[in-house]
């Protein structure tokens, strides 16, 4: 038994960080279109989501297939269930990042330059996923703890477009606020994959030590 | 954290945070429902005085240390084993754990080089005392083996057989014994026509309820079994494990399994072994999803034992 599970676990292993490589390659590309105001990279990541919906429900049945044959117990047990939830975190994730890439093909003709803030905050969000998948490939429960002091950056950051944005408002009518509004929901989307990649870093901290820190505040 | 207006990311956190709660509260609240009558051969018996209703242990051992010859089988055990709940010995084969669930009736008796130190107490009653009646600490201490093992007699005499020996009884009293003990183990309607037919004539997974039965006869307070189904079927597996849950709100249950999932289905408390140490022990919840000790982890995960 001990062989199966040790098999099957490391493949799961290896499924959740191959969509875990695909989010973030994904979120990657939807960032740098939004930065350079490349629509037609924007349009790719838009039409590129069925791959990602597809591991998701794969994995979703690998993770019911090993609980029902292997019942796992302790720590292979706390792997399996936050695999099904990092695989539904991995494939909100890319749909956030198919988001940003509307956004970007939406505000391919504005000339209203983004406020210093969401570019910050970008890359915050692109590095918070990145040492994400890392923590959970390295079982690194520091890492991952790194992870959520980040999400305090972002959060911040994500306010102070909110002030910028409530600034340009107020000087602006009509169409001349759309790309405002585009890069709020830009930057809103932005930060809800901060979120998720928090929530992957707080399953590593799970699977490892199998303490729930969702809700209690980083140290 | 500005997230009020959006639906939450994953579905999934909700409910199985809230499916843990409960979860959690199996182990802290008391099982036994009041409104279950409680059968009573005990009554039937008119046996001993008063059991100690508020003590929560049932048997309590400190520095508990077991020998055959020089071999020290059990090193220093210390465990409190909850009155009315399914404790769970696991461990690998040569653990010490059938050992330990045999001094707790005394079988060890019966093995010239076994012997222990330390204490092993039910309700305050020294078990190792070798001035104890051993047929009396037995009638308190019913045991269910490996494989089913009734008497080559009738299923009727399998029962009797054990209250007979404590006292006598009137035919009236015997038949209520029977009657009530079967329909504990939930056996009476499948062989109340056949009393008088021979007990080996029974399924593999009716001689085991009906081995049950016959430890409930006497009136017990506490049940061992020694991997009560490992002989049997699925679904003969499945009844047992039923019964044992229903069986808890009247007894104490001892029980030593190498099936982890029937450990974690059944059990309350359960206390691992490893090479004659208890290694850990608490809440079943806790040693199966959050162990502490990595020979634990280790073991209940299979990679080793």
């Amino acid at each position: 038994m001990s062989h199966d599970l040790d098999h099957d676990i490391t493949g799961l292993r290896r499924l959740i960080l191959t969509m875990g490589a695909s989010a973030e390659q994904r979120v990657r590309q939807a960032f740098d279109a939004m930065l350079n105001r490349n629509s037609a990279q924007a349009k790719k990541v838009r039409a590129s989501d069925d791959e990602i919906d597809d591991m998701e429900v794969d994995i979703e049945a690998e993770c019911l297939r090993v609980l029902a044959v292997q019942h796992p117990m302790a720590i292979d047990l706390r792997f399996v269930v936050a695999a099904v939830r990092v695989n539904s975190g991995l494939e909100r994730i890319a749909d956030l990042a198919r988001g940003v890439s509307k956004r970007t093909i939406d505000m391919a003709d504005d000339d209203v330059a983004y406020p210093s803030q969401l570019m910050l905050m970008t890359n915050h969000a692109q590095s918070m996923l990145g040492k994400a998948l890392k923590s959970l490939a390295d079982n690194n429960s520091e890492l991952a703890e790194d992870v959520r002091r980040d999400d305090e950056f972002v959060d911040e950051h994500l306010k102070e477009v909110f002030r910028w944005a409530e600034d340009e408002l107020a000087r602006r009518e009509g169409e001349a606020a759309r790309p405002i509004i585009d890069i709020l929901f830009a930057a809103r989307a932005i930060e809800r994959i901060a979120d998720i990649s928090t929530n992957i870093a707080e399953d590593v901290i799970f699977i490892v030590g199998g303490d729930v820190v969702r809700h209690t505040p980083v140290e | 954290m500005n997230g009020n207006d959006l639906p939450p990311v994953n579905p999934l956190h909700t409910p199985s945070e809230e499916a843990q709660r409960p979860a959690a509260e199996v182990h802290t609240e008391p099982a036994g429902d009041p409104s279950t009558p409680r059968v009573a051969v005990r009554s039937i018996l008119k046996t001993r005085g008063e059991r100690t209703s508020e003590e929560a242990t049932a048997i309590s051992v400190r520095g508990f240390s077991a020998w055959y010859g020089d071999f020290q089988a059990l090193h220093n055990i210390h465990l409190d084993i909850p009155r009315h709940r399914v404790t769970a010995l696991i461990g690998p084969s040569g653990c010490g754990k059938s050992t330990f669930l045999r001094w707790i009736n005394r079988m060890n008796d019966l093995v010239d080089s076994a012997r222990a130190e330390g204490t092993l107490k039910l309700q305050g009653v020294d078990l190792l005392d070798r001035k104890l009646d051993v047929v009396e600490i037995r009638q308190r201490i019913g045991m269910v083996f490996q494989k089913p093992n009734p008497f080559p007699k009738s299923i009727y005499e399998n029962i009797v057989f054990g209250p007979k020996l404590h006292r006598k009884l009137s035919r009236a009293d015997l038949d209520q014994i029977v009657e009530v003990t079967l329909q504990q183990v939930g056996l009476w309607d499948e062989v109340k026509n056949r009393l008088r037919a021979s007990a080996l004539s029974l399924s593999g997974g009716q001689q085991q309820r009906l081995c049950i039965a016959r430890a409930l006869a006497v009136g017990p307070e506490v049940l061992l079994m020694d991997e009560p189904t490992s002989a049997l079927d699925p679904k003969s597996t499945n009844r047992i494990e039923d019964l044992v849950r229903e069986l808890e709100k009247l007894y104490t249950i001892v029980i030593v399994t190498h099936n982890m999932q029937q450990a974690a289905r059944i059990s309350d408390i359960a206390a691992f072994f490893h090479e004659g140490e208890l290694v850990e022990h608490g809440p079943t919840g806790s040693l199966f999803t959050k162990p502490k000790k990595k020979e634990t982890e280790a073991y209940v995960t299979g990679r080793f034992g």
